[in-house]
């Protein structure tokens, strides 16, 4: 049964070739979401020495390549990645710690406008709108997706490093 | 030496007590107007030559509060030792009232998570991924419900709906009014709305009536707003 089970999620991880929930691998199978752990790390002990591994991602498991075998890789010229500019980069820093967060408050820290900023960080699905504020106006509210978790390589928001100063003061990195 | 000068020499002393007051932090640097002390300068040359070192001396006086007025407004440099670093935290502590500092210490925050953030970016770089299949998942309640509307959907009685061909023509109307007005001369547009077997016939006749009246065929007069509509054939 075991054995069955770590084929399945094997095989969903490869098909799906992206971050996959405990909740869903356990809805999909029909087991418990402490099974699903336990043979995830069955899983990561097996692809322990290979090319390929499997890790935790975007708060789901996630099958991809090691990093070992990158520079073999690299010749291969695959474009598999997009790099965010200095000003995107930014913005998003802002937007993960003050989520949810308008346009215009982003704007008050920055000191310029990052409205290309945001239009390319949605475009991108690293951010999406979670509401609108009740200030006039009603301006949307951005927060961060797990596109963006993923781009980063973290498995979950509160694995960001907390800030010092105000933002730590005021409890906002408690609250992600 | 003239009385200006000796003035003078008096307001550049006072001056330098007030720097040496801003540099010993007894005094705030943004309670001392620089523009009104140039005024005052002024006020002081405006009827004598000015000597060159009493100048120079007001200009480096200036300078000096322009200087830690700007300390006082600006973060430190990152290269500063560590005695400056503490003096940079000691103006920090002092002035933290200017929200200008505030803001830009919360800036360079979020610009060294930045740098993080390019740091994991770079990191992450290294894994590659494949581009999988669509993945749309649903909650098996979710699935039924979905299901279970899409049935009713199908199954639910497709409505006929009847679009009539067109009845009443305009230029049908328009020759039927014509002639109706022939046999007449001069008629009240009433009596052929009361000819009319339904209201389409008397909406088209009212358009055909226009019509005549366009091609002035018909002369037509009404009273009042609402009133009766004589027509006379022309």
């Amino acid at each position: 049964m075991k054995e069955e089970l770590l084929k399945a999620i094997e095989a969903i991880l490869f098909v799906l070739a992206k971050p996959v929930s405990k909740r869903k691998l356990a809805a999909l199978l029909k087991v418990k979401e402490v099974e699903i752990e336990e043979a995830f790390e069955d899983l990561k002990n097996i692809y322990n020495q290979r090319g390929i591994c499997v890790r935790e991602l975007a708060e789901g498991y996630i099958m991809c390549t090691d990093p070992s075998v990158y520079k073999y890789l690299v010749k291969l010229n695959l474009n598999h990645r997009f790099s965010l500019s200095q000003a995107s980069l930014e913005t998003l820093a802002i937007i993960a710690y003050k989520q949810p967060i308008s346009r215009m408050e982003i704007k008050m820290i920055r000191g310029v406008s990052s409205d290309g900023a945001i239009e390319s960080l949605l475009e991108k699905g690293l951010i999406h709108i979670v509401g609108r504020a009740s200030s006039p106006g009603h301006p949307c509210l951005y927060a961060t997706t797990n596109r963006f978790l993923e781009h980063f390589g973290l498995k979950s928001i509160s694995e960001l490093p907390p800030v010092n100063g105000e933002l730590e003061e005021e409890g906002k990195y408690e609250e992600l | 030496m003239t009385t200006g000068t000796c003035c003078l020499r008096e307001f550049l002393d006072k001056l330098k007590e007030l720097v040496e007051k801003v540099e010993k932090k007894e005094l705030d640097v943004f309670e001392v107007s620089i523009i009104s002390l140039i005024e005052q300068f002024q006020k002081h040359i405006i009827h004598s030559a000015v000597d060159i070192e009493e100048a120079t001396l007001f200009l480096w006086l200036i300078t000096r509060l322009i200087e830690l007025k700007i300390f006082s407004i600006f973060p430190r440099h990152f290269n500063s030792t560590k005695a400056d670093e503490d003096e940079a935290k000691e103006a920090y502590n002092y002035n933290h009232k200017f929200d200008l500092n505030l803001h830009f210490a919360e800036y360079k925050k979020f610009k060294e998570l930045a740098t993080y953030l390019k740091a994991l970016e770079e990191r992450e770089s290294f894994y590659y991924k494949r581009k999988g299949v669509n993945f749309l998942f649903f909650e098996p309640e979710v699935l039924k419900d979905l299901l279970s509307q899409i049935n009713r959907k199908f199954n639910r009685k497709k409505q006929e709906i009847l679009i009539s061909a067109e009845v009443y023509s305009l230029l049908a109307l328009k020759e039927k009014l014509y002639n109706w007005l022939l046999s007449r001369k001069r008629s009240k547009f009433s009596e052929f709305l009361f000819e009319c077997s339904e209201r389409r016939e008397a909406v088209v006749g009212f358009l055909a009536l226009m019509e005549l009246i366009k091609e002035e065929k018909v002369l037509a007069k009404q009273n009042k707003n609402f009133g009766e509509i004589y027509l006379t054939l022309l």
